[in-house]
């Protein structure tokens, strides 16, 4: 089993590798779907934020 | 966030203005609120849960109330009734907290009128900066923000049943714990959105309108198997939803069985013979992977014995041959022939009587490679047989460990059906029906389980599909721009699920061995032995040991302790408390997330020591650093004796409270007068036009 010690060591993370081995159009679509969930994340009401991830994804993707 | 104070006016059973401030000292953090059962111990957590979240704060996570009834009626029933207008009467929770040193003012009022026609109270949040006090827009995002809805069952708990996170078939709980506590929630929250239907949804209908009959009818196809899929979801939630309050039913039966006398001993055993078989269980489980893994890798050695001994026979004819080793080798004699002259200096031109003595050697000369491939042929025969012999003789030591432990399982199903026909026979009417009703439980259960495996094949068989076809579908390509458009954004949304769902996992699994080693340390402080709680792969939580075969012999591999109700309690403990060390050094812990900062959250726990048995003394001992803030709510029958000794020595309580009951009938099995300290204070007012619960404060 991996320790916690071992994570340090580790420059870049396994999360980080897979951001970086994307696209880089998906790269900016999720940095921006991100920054809109940040503040609505815990909010039920969905449709707003809904609509705004579906149309980041209208906009990036040509 | 550390509460300050908790004030509530008219709500539920407290009449009038009540107030109980916390104790914020690092040093002394746990306030303590004592309190018979009835008198108001889980108002008052859910006071702090109804003050935070409203209406869906008094709510389990499966959406039902919890310990909580008719939770409309939040004003005191008897100001309720004879109130005459009601718009002047209302009841009001406000609670006092720093977060990120503001001090925050938050305040839910509902009135009656507005309970009459089940209206959403009123919230507002005040914040207190540099001397100035400012009201805050959308108060209940800002909340959510501070203190997220979805930790709050991890924070404010009635702690005889925080044992289930502790259960295998929770381990999603278990994972989503880890994810809103740790700040992962954002990724998960993003999943969802981008899969739903009024983003991928809509972006898929695009791509139907657009595109060729061929891809429309794969999508045809795609959408149907979405449906299936929400609808298997719910039944497998519904199931596991069933299975979880089946087992709490079949614990309250057992329960009610140790409680009797005439089944007493029986039902004791029974409880001890069941958990021995689910370890024993466990050990089977752990054998057969051991086996498993054995047979995988080195099983081919067992077949090959004809081919060892083919092998023998070939090296060793070639050896009496002659042929190995070669007394003079083809490579040499060809190197010779080529120089034109031999060892011996004489020529070996062309025609010459030397190079046909020398050409006639090469017939009888052995081969270099030859040589070498036999000889590692003759090495590998000997390492193949030595791993068939080790292989034989393991698979033989685990196969009979796997049949001792069937027997033994085998002997344990034996006895707890005696103890079942025992009981089932009694004359004693409350035992024969508590069996009979065990019985049926128990069929219900295991109905349930394989409906759960079901279901769980039929969903794997639909993703399948759904990958399959979702394949097929990216493959056609569109003629069309606008179709090949819409293909590119559906695809994107796919893709970027897919990134997200990695990233998600690797995060999590990143935690996982901090996770392990902050739950060790928090369970070595409660329980001194060989035991250690693991968070496994699957997120479930074990209490694992080391099993040795005596003294001097080594050991024979780990496994897992069947959990009685008391060890889960302490495990699922330990756990929320780990979570809570590490939200508090979140920004020291790596991670894609920008902005994800240390948070302090308090923990309120309803009936702490109440399904610990034999840990009691040690969860007492170890509960002020469960977290920097504690409020515990308890009754004189937990706390009196060893949590009280525990608490007292430790010297950490900062405040302590009681509560008064004023009615006309004490409840059941409660005293007019409370023991803390041994200071006798009365607790009990008789009164028979109303009734209702106070706060009072008591000496440290």
């Amino acid at each position: 089993m991996e320790k916690a010690s071992d994570l340090g060591i580790r420059k870049i993370t396994r999360a980080q590798e897979i951001f970086k081995s994307a696209r880089p159009e998906y790269q900016a679509l999720i940095r921006d779907i991100l920054n809109e969930e940040r503040d609505v994340m815990h909010l039920k009401r969905r449709s707003d934020i809904h609509q705004r991830l579906y149309d980041h994804i209208r906009r990036v993707i040509k | 966030m550390i509460l300050e104070r908790l004030t509530l006016e008219n709500f539920r059973q407290f009449r009038g203005r009540q107030e109980l401030l916390f104790s914020d000292l690092r040093e002394r953090n746990v306030t303590i609120v004592h309190a018979e059962n009835g008198f108001g111990k889980t108002t008052i957590l859910k006071a702090l849960l109804w003050g935070l979240y409203g209406r869906e704060g008094l709510m389990g996570p499966d959406g039902k109330e919890e310990d909580f009834e008719k939770p409309d009626r939040i004003l005191h029933e008897g100001l309720a009734q004879y109130a005459s207008d009601p718009n002047s009467i209302a009841a009001t929770v406000q609670i006092t907290f720093k977060h990120d040193s503001d001090r925050y003012i938050l305040t839910r009022q509902l009135t009656l009128a507005q309970q009459k026609l089940q209206k959403q109270p009123a919230l507002t949040l005040e914040v207190m900066r540099d001397g100035q006090t400012y009201t805050l827009d959308r108060p209940q995002q800002r909340i959510n923000a501070i203190i997220p809805y979805g930790i709050s069952g991890l924070l404010f708990f009635n702690g005889e049943r925080i044992n289930h996170l502790a259960m295998e078939k929770n381990s999603s709980q278990v994972t989503a714990a880890i994810h809103q506590m740790l700040g992962l929630r954002l990724l998960r929250a993003t999943i969802d959105d981008l899969r739903h239907q009024n983003v991928r949804g809509k972006l898929s209908n695009e791509l139907r309108d657009a595109t060729s009959d061929e891809k429309r009818e794969l999508m045809k196809r795609f959408s149907k198997l979405e449906a299936l899929m929400r609808e298997l979801e719910e039944n497998r939630r519904q199931t596991l939803a069933n299975l979880e309050s089946t087992e709490a039913e079949l614990d309250t039966v057992d329960n009610k069985l140790v409680a009797n006398r005439e089944a007493h001993n029986l039902q004791t055993r029974r409880t001890h013979l069941t958990l021995e078989r689910t370890q024993l269980i466990g050990r089977r489980e752990d054998i057969t992977r051991r086996l498993s893994k054995l047979i995988s890798e080195d099983g081919y050695t067992l077949f090959v014995a004809g081919l060892i001994s083919r092998g023998r026979e070939i090296v060793a004819r070639l050896r009496s041959e002659g042929k190995i080793p070669a007394r003079v080798l083809n490579t040499f004699l060809q190197e010779l022939l080529e120089s034109g002259i031999c060892i011996c200096t004489r020529s070996l031109d062309e025609g010459t009587p030397e190079r046909v003595a020398v050409e006639n050697l090469l017939t009888i000369a052995g081969d270099q490679n030859f040589n070498n491939a036999v000889g590692a042929l003759d090495h590998a025969i000997g390492l193949v047989e030595g791993v068939a012999l080790q292989t034989q003789e393991q698979l033989r030591q685990l196969n009979s460990e796997r049949l001792e432990l069937a027997r033994e399982i085998r002997n344990r199903d034996e006895e707890i059906e005696e103890i079942h026909q025992n009981l089932g026979g009694k004359d004693d009417e409350e035992v024969q029906q508590l069996e009979e009703k065990r019985k049926r439980l128990e069929i219900d259960r295991d109905t349930m389980n394989t409906e759960k495996g079901r279901i769980s094949s039929q969903i794997e068989a639909a993703e399948l599909e759904m990958k399959s076809l979702q394949n097929q579908i990216r493959q056609i390509e569109d003629k069309e721009e606008a179709a090949a458009r819409a293909q590119r954004r559906v695809d994107a949304a796919d893709d970027c699920v897919a990134i997200l769902e990695g990233i998600l996992e690797a995060e999590t699994r990143d935690l996982r061995p901090i996770l392990n080693e902050e739950i060790d340390g928090h369970f070595r402080k409660i329980i001194d032995r060989v035991y250690w709680v693991e968070l496994a792969e699957d997120y479930t939580l074990h209490i694992r040991k080391r099993l040795a075969g005596g003294e001097g012999e080594q050991e024979l591999g780990e496994i897992d302790v069947a959990l009685s109700t008391g060890q889960r309690t302490v495990a699922s403990l330990v756990f929320i408390a780990s979570l809570v060390a590490l939200a508090k050094r979140r920004s020291e812990i790596p991670t894609i997330l920008k902005g994800l900062s240390g948070s302090v959250y308090p923990v309120a726990i309803d009936s702490p020591f109440g399904s610990l048995s034999i840990f009691r003394q040690g969860v007492a001992r170890y509960i002020p650093e469960l977290a920097p803030q504690i409020l515990l709510l308890v009754s004189p029958e937990q706390y009196n004796g060893q949590v009280e000794t525990e608490l007292t020595e430790s010297g950490r309580v900062g405040k302590r409270y009681y509560l008064t009951y004023h009615g006309p009938t004490m409840p059941e099995r409660a005293n007019p007068a409370l023991v803390v300290n041994g200071q006798e204070i009365q607790q009990y007012f008789a009164c028979e036009i109303d009734e209702y619960s106070e706060i009072r404060g008591l000496e440290l």
